[in-house]
């Protein structure tokens, strides 16, 4: 594949040679991956031996991190460079001969200049309009200076370069100062100022705002109240109109019922509680049936009218009367209250998951204070072994309770039986979310140390709690059994014996945890 | 400028916020958004229990859960959303909508909610696919960027386009000066209507001052139609050139007798180290890392098994089943880099790669034979003939037409249907080859840049494979240096001299992952400046030669 073309004899990537050379003739006939990297290397590193650019190349690369990163154009040949140091390599390998002082100081000028107009350091500000700033903070320059970049500590000198930072006053290297600011004139950050300075990393990238991660937002939600509310204030006018007609639709109804056999005009009835608009427009076809709607005597069609129940009093279900048709739209503002006041039956796995977050929050409160003591004892600061060590293992004890709380109650939530969909993933990953939990959480619970003489925790407090805790759970675990009971006899009559065999185990699950925690009780009290 | 926390930062504020078992609602686009940057273990732990569209209507009551709902504030997802507050099926609701809404748009929703259930309203600007911690995309593949001719956005795109970038800027907090490419007509159109937008919406845009105001800089895909063509050397643009990533994930399953939890697997630098670490290291550097990784994870079992073939790596990875969580992430690597390798010698990539730099960087006396060389061979891809074409076309096409009109009967002759060589025509008129030849050749004018020894310093070796630069590359590093001309690449209004310190690319057409990891190289050598870019979309060859299809057809 190759041709007569010369390459640039240099490596890439990683050296492939020498000590990798085992490496490479075992993968070479293997056909993997292997042999293509290697093909891959190969073709890039047509490296000889005696070749000096490559070492050049070597500390280049090794230097590179290190140094500057703009661009120079080398001022003989006009290549472009990256960084000081590699233009001063660059002079050193392939202009030494040409190297006098007229092309040093030639080059001095050029760098400094380009160093300017790429930092916009002194740039178009260097006017004498340039006020003083201050500068009494800044650290004074000895000879042995290091460069105050975490980390960095290069010794500052020509090579590395010194530097003042002008906003934190402390000394640098070339690269950790090659930053630019706008700062005012007691040298503090400010976006105001027209001038700008050289300033150290640190400084640039702890301005305020710079690593901000929070991205703009809006909050529309008293907007939306607002609106809300206007609309729900006209609403409720109508609501009200339309739960008076239904509940007179409803005393209608109720006479009817009892005036069973006497015929009634209903119809005239009805339209004298409203009144039924005409569509004159519309001629019945023998499709789409249409209806009015007697709550507001519009002629709607079929697809969104539907029956709804009677109530002569809309809040009392036991006065239902029967029902009669409404649009969808009457029937959602009529019945708009009784929605949003309904109680609904809190499912199973919402009561266990309570408890589950009720663990939780014991945990929560505890495991800080737990820690804090296993740290003293761990690191023998402890002043007071004896009661600390008590205290901890009272903690753990406790903690150790709670977690596993949390395990049963996630078990039985998955155990659960339920028809639906979402429910069933709504369950597994409640499930899946306490084993999270108890692995974040559980760590530092094997940490404490051994000790033989076992302390006597506190435990009238203890078992009082105790014992509210069993009782809660017990209520529902019997919710449960009862519940699993009923899905069993289902299951029995319909004779779908797989579910029946699992329902059965569920509920030797339930009765066996229901008869432990009994015990416990009459153990406690 | 971290796009990627930025998008995690918002959602971990709508989960935050709101204790108690919850569902979240997303639409087709935020289950895009959503699904790249956060986890399941994380959701799970903000109580998070169940995830469903809103597209869904056989959702089920649960009165008990709260209801979170992440959306685009599109027409059908805004109605989606008044449907579900007419006939609540949860508790309460939290709103949050991934772009502006209009006023309008909030009353409706306002006037369906009669039962009262929403607590929250807000907007998070987070209407983008946060790729990389510098690469974002609008994730707009599937639609057609052009109107009546390649001069005019379609307007459905460019409404979608200046909504997505809108964001964008909205969510770095950067209200930036716009610069564009004067031969692109609808990087104009755009940069002048995002200028309009963020004079539109002052309040949003009102950030604190900046040293030296950010830069918006909006880039055309056929300026740079060479960089989507060419073989990928580098892991994450490698897989995404020889297999695809759709949306951080990768389909394993053709491969023969892939395990099933292989199928597909999720490539996240935030979750995983080996990735981050080597997602922009090239092939060869990989292969090493690779095998010291799964010596590392040898060690850890104080083995003595000495792995020197791809084969005993298999082996001794699924040896191990106790150390499953390592070896998921070991054999995940290795099953990927086993099959990037395979296709590599299969296809002869490294060879069609070689031909494609030289077509790319230099012009060569034996271009030609070397393209009908490899045309008549057996190993090599239909794709990557056509491919070597096209950058034969882009090189020599405007002086010597006919020889292109010859390879392509070679194509022809070598089994290449009628209908796919079309492209080469498409081609020619996306990329505006015969304008170009006609035009006074200026810097914006030429594909390929004559001077490539920009790069030299800063990558500091040459590599066969890897000896083109992508434009956007070479476009920031002229704009750092103070020399991109204010006459080929116009601000939309103002301009400034001082050096910027943030610079936002937008790419009309696509980025491509080779892209991404030269900006990613750039932001790491030169830590004073820092870059993001993105585009409509992310291509591979594959997806932009669709695209040019697509494009040639208004
Ligand atoms: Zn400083
Ligand atoms: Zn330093
Ligand atoms: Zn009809
Ligand atoms: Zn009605
Ligand atoms: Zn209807």
């Amino acid at each position: 594949m190759s041709n007569t073309k010369t390459r640039p004899k240099r490596t890439f990537g990683i050296k492939v040679q020498e000590n990798n050379s085992k490496f490479e003739e075992k993968f070479i006939n293997t056909n993997n991956i292997i042999h293509n990297e290697v093909e891959y290397n190969k073709r890039n590193s047509t490296l000889s031996p005696n070749d000096n650019n490559n070492n050049n190349f070597i500390s280049f690369e090794d230097s590179y991190q290190n140094s500057n990163f703009e661009f120079y154009e080398c001022p003989i040949c006009n290549e472009e460079i990256l960084g000081l140091y590699q233009l001063n390599i660059h002079l050193d390998t392939v202009h030494t001969e040409n190297k006098s002082g007229n092309v040093i100081l030639s080059l001095f000028k050029k760098t400094q200049k380009i160093t300017e107009e790429i930092t916009g350091t002194t740039k178009t500000n260097e006017k004498p309009t340039q006020p003083v700033i201050d500068k009494s903070h800044w650290q004074k320059s000895t000879n042995d200076d290091k460069c105050s970049y975490p980390e960095c500590e290069k010794p500052l000198g020509i090579r590395n370069g010194k530097q003042n930072c002008y906003c934190c006053g402390k000394l640098f290297c070339d690269m950790h100062t090659n930053f630019s600011m706008r700062l005012s004139e007691s040298a503090k950050p400010d976006s105001n100022s027209p001038f700008w300075y050289k300033v150290c990393q640190s400084c640039y990238t702890s301005r305020e705002g710079y690593n901000n991660t929070e991205g703009q937002r809006r909050n529309l939600t008293n907007a939306f109240i607002e609106a809300r509310k206007n609309n729900i204030e006209k609403l409720c006018l109508e609501e009200n109109l339309l739960i008076l007609r239904l509940e007179k639709l409803a005393q209608l109804k109720a006479e009817i019922n009892e005036k069973k056999g006497i015929s009634i005009n209903q119809k005239a009835l009805e339209q004298s509680i409203v009144q039924w608009k005409e569509d004159a427009s519309s001629i019945q076809c023998s499709i789409c049936r249409r209806h009015h709607c007697r709550l507001c005597g519009k002629l709607i069609c079929s697809n969104c009218i539907e029956d709804i129940p009677l109530f002569t009093d809309i809040e009392n279900d036991k006065t239902y009367s029967g029902s009669t048709k409404s649009c969808n739209q009457c029937k959602r503002i009529v019945f708009r209250k009784k929605v949003m006041n309904a109680k609904e039956k809190i499912p199973s796995v919402v009561k266990l998951y309570e408890q589950i977050k009720f663990n939780q929050s014991i945990i929560e409160t505890i495991l800080p204070q737990y820690n804090d003591i296993l740290l003293h004892i761990n690191s023998k600061s402890s002043k007071n072994y004896p009661q600390d060590y008590q205290n901890a293992t009272k903690y753990r004890e406790k903690l150790i309770k709670n977690f596993h709380q949390i395990d049963l109650l996630s078990k039985r939530i998955l155990k659960l039986p339920t028809n639906s969909k979402y429910y069933r993933t709504l369950q597994n990953n409640i499930a899946k979310g306490s084993v999270i939990y108890l692995q974040n959480n559980m760590i530092t619970l094997k940490m404490l140390p051994e000790k033989n003489d076992v302390t006597i925790i506190n435990e009238d407090i203890e078992n009082t709690k105790r014992i509210k805790e069993i009782k809660d759970t017990l209520d529902v675990l019997n919710d449960q059994y009862t519940l699993l009971q009923g899905y069993y006899q289902d299951a029995l009559f319909r004779r779908k014996f797989d579910n029946v065999k699992t329902l059965e185990e569920s509920i030797q699950d339930v009765t066996d945890e229901i008869q432990k925690l009994k015990t416990e009780l009459e153990e406690i009290s | 400028m971290d796009i990627v926390k930025i998008s995690q930062t918002y959602v971990q504020k709508m989960i935050n916020n709101t204790p108690g078992m919850k569902v979240l609602l997303l639409d087709d686009f935020t289950t895009l958004y959503i699904s790249a940057i956060a986890t399941q273990s994380n959701l799970l732990s903000k109580e998070v229990f169940l995830i469903d569209k809103i597209e869904n209507t056989s959702r089920e009551r649960m009165k008990h859960l709260k209801c979170i709902c992440f959306l685009r504030p599109s027409a059908k997802s805004v109605q989606l959303m008044i449907d579900e507050l007419r006939n609540p099926n949860y508790g309460s609701y939290y709103l949050y909508f991934s772009n502006i809404l209009s006023k309008s748009q909030i009353e409706r929703m306002a006037e369906a909610d009669q039962q009262e259930t929403v607590r929250e309203l807000q907007e998070f600007y987070g209407d983008f696919c946060a790729v990389n911690s510098n690469f974002y995309s609008l994730n707009l593949q599937s639609y057609q960027i052009y109107g009546d001719s390649l001069n005019t956005w379609n307007n459905d795109t460019f409404k979608r386009t200046v909504e997505g970038l809108r964001a964008v800027l909205l969510a770095l907090k950067k209200r930036p000066m716009i610069r564009y490419e004067k031969n692109s007509a609808l990087g104009k159109r755009l940069a002048s209507e995002i200028n309009y937008q963020i004079q539109q919406e002052s309040q949003l845009f009102d950030f604190r001052r900046y040293d030296t105001p950010p830069i918006l800089l909006i880039l055309d895909r056929k300026n740079d139609p060479v960089t989507p063509l060419l073989n990928q050397w580098t892991y994450q643009a490698m897989v995404h050139e020889l297999i695809g990533i759709n949306n951080g994930r990768v389909d394993l399953s053709r491969i023969s007798d892939i395990k099933p939890d292989l199928k597909e697997i999720v490539l996240s630098a935030d979750q995983d180290i080996f990735f981050k670490n080597n997602m922009y290291l090239n092939f060869g550097d990989l292969g090493v890392n690779i095998k010291n990784y799964v010596n590392e994870f040898q060690n850890r079992h104080h083995n003595s098994v000495n792995i020197e073939s791809i084969n005993d790596m298999k082996k001794f990875v699924e040896e191990y089943p106790e150390f499953k969580k390592l070896s998921g992430n070991v054999s995940k690597h290795v099953t990927l880099v086993s099959e990037l390798s395979r296709l590599v010698s299969k296809d002869s990539l490294l060879e069609v790669s070689e031909l494609e730099q030289n077509l790319a960087c230099v012009n060569n006396s034996n271009d030609l034979k070397e393209v009908q060389n490899l045309i008549k061979r057996g190993n090599i891809t239909d794709e990557s003939k056509i491919k070597l074409v096209l950058l034969y076309t882009i090189r020599y096409g405007s002086q010597n037409r006919n020889e292109v009109n010859a390879l392509k009967n070679l194509l022809i002759q070598n089994g290449i249907s009628e209908d796919r060589t079309k492209i080469i025509d498409q081609f020619i008129r996306y990329v505006e080859l015969d304008q170009r030849q006609n035009e006074e050749t200026t810097a914006i004018n030429t594909i390929f840049d004559k001077g490539k020894n920009v790069f030299k310093g800063l990558k500091g070796v040459e590599n066969v494979y890897t000896q083109h630069t992508s434009k956007v590359a070479d476009t920031i590093q002229s704009l750092l240096k103070g020399k991109l001309r204010d006459q080929l690449y116009p601000y939309i209004e103002g301009s400034i001299r001082d050096r910027p310190q943030d610079i936002i690319i937008f790419m009309i057409g696509g980025a491509t992952y080779g892209e991404a990891r030269d900006i990613a190289q750039l932001n790491e050598e030169i830590p004073n400046v820092r870059i993001i870019l993105g585009g409509t979309s992310i291509h591979n060859t594959q997806s932009f030669l669709d695209f040019v299809k697509n494009a040639a057809s208004v």
